[in-house]
């Protein structure tokens, strides 16, 4: 398994030519993970980035692998969204993220397929996740709305870290829901993912919901010494038996590092209503999000003789079947009728999710859940790191308070150490 | 009268901030097609809005002037619709929580003072423009005006004629203008206005149903469209007829207002809070310093003048036009004479303005010079009549009216020695009427005061002339 951490070791004892290494990593290339493939852009960018190498200007992710999923826009590179909607479509522009990673030279080997727009991938479906995962690609930025990512890390045994909410810009991403949308990294480390949120996170004027953070730092202590470990029953209850044996035995490996574990009651909310509050909350914004394809100013446009024909037609046409059952259910769910019984329902969920969720954190640092429990996490905005052994395909899921990524990801990170490396 | 009208207006008023609401685009009127915008104010994919503070200082201030509550927790709805200049299907506006709530304004109509009541004034992004002329198969899209700011003022029914709104329009046009946030050109759109309307007996406590009109864009259309409006609503009435909730417009050229779409309560705009914008919250202290920067209003300003002398007619005139308002303010900062200002703007200066010989923009010279020329009118040192050449010559060669004056020879030389000797002559020429002032037939003045003016012009003003001679007669 290659890492962050080990390429850059490897360009910089000039073990491995920047070229060398990119040319190497497009002969694995096999299959349909991507949308766009952008060998000449990433032998282009590798020349830059051994000539970073060899003036000393290099810094962790120079040279190193990268993809990208396809709602990141990327200046004239097509970003599709995986949607006939926009099958041609090339930006003018490059995402907050991607002005962040070219500043440190780093290699886009392609653009990752996706659920279309990015509508609740289901475990398996994230192309960004298996270019991670089948070594193509050192690490990948991906996207999370309703907790996709956690399972993605899971099905593949890869970590996936979801930053909290405003600590990475969303400018340059295809919005679909935009209070819960959040960039994260795939990698096959906790380490690996701190080096990139470390690259990508701050405060953008361009986002206004963006604020700047203290970059995470890893220290070489091996104790997780005077942290409490909150294990919510709600969370744990009706878990499968080799669930709850993965997850009791990362509590005591914690444990056994120094950790306090706390026995927690009171997120029955998060439990019951989250998955459903996230699938209204992110039904209606998508319906939003994605009125704007019209087929008039860019994309796909269908046949038609009037503005209303066209609409139709480029809508009918451009989306597939699934996003179209989301506008409809967004549009449903925010309609004057059902705005109080779906939509005000669901916010009223997420304001109570995000009051268990601090009063869990007046006790504790970090939440451990199933993979599968993301939900709660994101309506709240709260960073999470998932990992998960490639075996078994059960994921832990460690929820740190807003901001505090510092945490989860150290925590991660010796769980690791000591369990899987 | 059989029926009574109730109207109530939303005015639409374009803001002046440099940039756009959500993006850096610069804010303007006309210049090419698409020449003002960029993927955010064009929907493109991934772009994001970032609200501009300039925008939110400005509808505070427009909430202050017309005394509405300013609310401390603000935030921002979409609001649905497809529309082709509408890029991204929604308008980012206000519902649940304007800037601005509950206000006021003084109008004057012809019975006097009028409160009309303000419901609300919110923030908001404008639509884009539809070009139809260019082809008849298809329609182009200019997205320059996409996302500049945009107010829309809200009042309560309070109105009962034409005369009245078209009042408040005048009023509020000339409050935004004088506060600096609204340029008022109404001709380019940036003040439109709509009229909701319905008849009732005056007797009844119920309003009736009532029809909007759309887009007004000019005083004397809403005034026409509102005339237009009632005489057909009367007209249904009266025949027995009801009248339907619709959207209209006002076809100028023949004075009629026709439906534009009935006004479907179907239309859903699924509005809800716009999760890119976060909800603003005001301090105390924020607002403090944005309303201590509000310039004085014209109806302030007309207490004012009225308080130097200044006729009301006279006052109004100058207040109309806020760049003479402001030169007139100018002028008396230099010279402090408001009355013979005012009145030589509004006698001479605007006379040359409405003949199209000046440009109140562009003077050749500044408010100081002119203050000049009057305080010289006024001190006598050239002739009330000589002024007005000083003043043509000011406009044409732009040079200083002392210049002016000396190289036309305007300058009352002020020679005592000449003066006495002259009103010795002028006495000992008419010495019966001379005794007859001495034994107290004070009306026989005027006589020689108009032989020694003639005698004296250009040596010395009259009023010097006045003084030599009343000491003689002593």
């Amino acid at each position: 398994m290659s890492t962050i951490l080990n390429l850059n070791k490897k360009l910089i004892a000039k073990e491995v030519g920047a070229v060398e290494l990119v040319e190497s990593y497009f002969e694995k290339i096999t299959n349909s993970a991507f949308v766009t493939v952008t060998k000449k852009q990433a032998l282009n960018a590798a020349q830059q980035a051994q000539k970073f190498l060899d003036e000393g200007k290099a810094t962790l992710l120079t040279g190193v692998p990268a993809a990208l999923k396809d709602n990141i826009c990327t200046n004239s590179i097509k970003t599709t969204c995986s949607s006939k909607m926009l099958e041609d479509f090339i930006p003018p522009y490059d995402a907050a993220v991607v002005e962040k990673l070219k500043a440190q030279s780093y290699i886009l080997i392609g653009k990752t397929a996706m659920k279309e727009f990015g509508a609740a991938e289901k475990p398996g479906e994230s192309g960004a996740a298996a270019v991670v995962s089948d070594g193509i690609c050192t690490y990948a930025i991906s996207s999370d709305s309703c907790g996709s990512m956690a399972g993605e890390a899971a099905f593949h045994g890869l970590t996936a870290l979801v930053p909290s909410y405003g600590r990475v810009s969303r400018y340059g991403l295809v919005a679909f829901s935009s209070s819960l949308d959040r960039l994260g990294v795939f990698a096959n480390t906790a380490e690996d993912c701190s080096i990139v949120l470390n690259a990508i996170s701050g405060r953008d004027e361009r986002d206004v919901n963006t604020k700047n953070a203290q970059p995470v730092t890893l220290s070489k202590t091996h104790s997780l010494e005077g942290i409490t470990i909150a294990l919510p029953k709600e969370f744990f209850d009706g878990m499968s038996t080799a669930e709850l044996k993965i997850l009791s035995e990362t509590a005591k490996v914690c444990e056994k590092m120094g950790a306090k574990l706390l026995e927690y009651n009171g997120f029955s909310v998060s439990r019951d209503y989250a998955k459903a509050a996230c699938m209204v909350l992110s039904s209606v914004e998508a319906a939003s999000n994605l009125s704007r394809y019209d087929g008039i100013k860019y994309g796909f446009r269908g046949q038609g003789d009037s503005y209303e024909e066209i609409v139709i037609n480029s809508r009918s046409h451009g989306f597939g079947d699934y996003i179209k059952c989301r506008i409809m259910l967004g549009n449903f769910a925010v309609s004057s009728d059902n705005f109080d019984s779906f939509y005000q329902k669901a916010l009223a969920v997420r304001q109570q999710v995000r009051k268990e969720y601090a009063a869990a954190f007046e006790k504790a640092q970090i939440i451990l859940s199933p993979h599968s429990l993301s939900a709660a996490s994101c309506l709240a905005g709260l960073p999470t790191i998932s990992f998960a052994d490639k075996q078994n395909q059960i994921g832990r899921t460690l929820s740190g308070n807003l901001f505090d990524e510092q945490t989860i990801i150290t925590a991660a990170s010796l769980i690791q150490k000591e369990t899987l490396i | 009268m059989k029926y009574l009208p109730t109207m109530g207006l939303e005015i639409h008023a374009e803001l002046t901030t440099k940039s756009k609401l959500f993006c850096n685009c610069k804010v303007g009127f006309g210049g090419e097609p698409n020449s003002r915008c960029c993927p955010g104010c064009s929907g493109f994919p991934g772009m994001l809005p970032a609200l501009n503070q300039r925008a939110v200082e400005y509808i505070i201030i427009a909430g202050h002037i017309m005394n509405c509550s300013i609310s401390r927790f603000t935030k921002w709805e979409r609001k649905h619709y497809f529309y082709p200049d509408l890029p991204a299907a929604f308008q980012t506006s206000q519902l649940a929580r304007p800037v601005c709530l509950n206000g006021k304004v003084v109008i004057a109509t012809q019975n006097g003072e009028k409160t009309i009541r303000i419901n609300r004034i919110h923030l908001e992004e404008d639509a884009g423009k539809l070009i139809h002329e260019l082809s008849p198969y298809y329609s182009l899209a200019d997205y320059n005006r996409c996302s500049i700011p945009l107010i829309e003022i809200v009042t309560e029914p309070d109105f009962h004629t034409a005369d009245e709104v078209s009042a408040f329009i005048e009023e509020v046009r000339r409050m935004l203008q004088y506060a600096g946030i609204c340029d008022g050109k109404m001709e380019q759109g940036s003040l439109r206005c709509d009229v909701n309307i319905s008849l009732a007996s005056p007797t009844s406590t119920k309003l009736g149903t009532r029809t909007e009109i759309k887009n007004l864009n000019s005083v004397r259309s809403a005034t026409k469209a509102i005339e237009a409006e009632i005489e057909r609503q009367t007209d249904i009435l009266e025949s027995g007829g009801r009248v339907f909730q619709q959207t209209l417009r006002f076809n100028e050229a023949h004075n009629e207002t026709t439906p534009m779409r009935t006004k479907e309560n179907a239309h859903d705009y699924r509005y809800f809070t716009d999760p890119d914008i976060p909800p603003l919250i005001l301090s105390e202290s924020e607002l403090e310093r944005i309303f201590a920067d509000i310039p004085e209003m014209p109806r302030k300003r007309l207490e004012r003048y009225i308080g130097y002398g200044i006729s009301e007619t006279d006052a109004e005139i100058l207040l109309a036009d806020k760049r003479v308002s402001d030169f007139f303010e100018n002028a008396t900062a230099h010279y402090d004479n408001p009355k013979a200002i005012s009145a030589f703007i509004i006698v001479e200066l605007l006379r040359r303005v409405n003949l199209g010989e000046a440009n109140i923009e562009e003077l050749p010279f500044g408010a100081d010079q002119f203050a000049k020329l009057i305080e010289m009118g006024a001190t006598g040192k050239i002739s009330r009549s000589h002024m007005k050449d000083v003043l043509r010559e000011m406009l044409s060669s732009g040079n200083t009216p002392e210049a002016i004056s000396e190289q036309m020879g305007f300058i009352i030389k002020e020679d005592l020695d000449a003066v006495n000797t002259i009103l010795d002559k002028i006495l000992s020429e008419n010495p019966d009427v001379a005794a007859q002032y001495r034994n107290g037939e004070h009306k026989v003045f005027g006589f020689l005061m108009g032989k020694a003016n003639k005698a004296l012009k250009g040596v010395a003003a009259p009023n010097v002339i006045k003084n030599c001679l009343e000491k003689k007669l002593s």
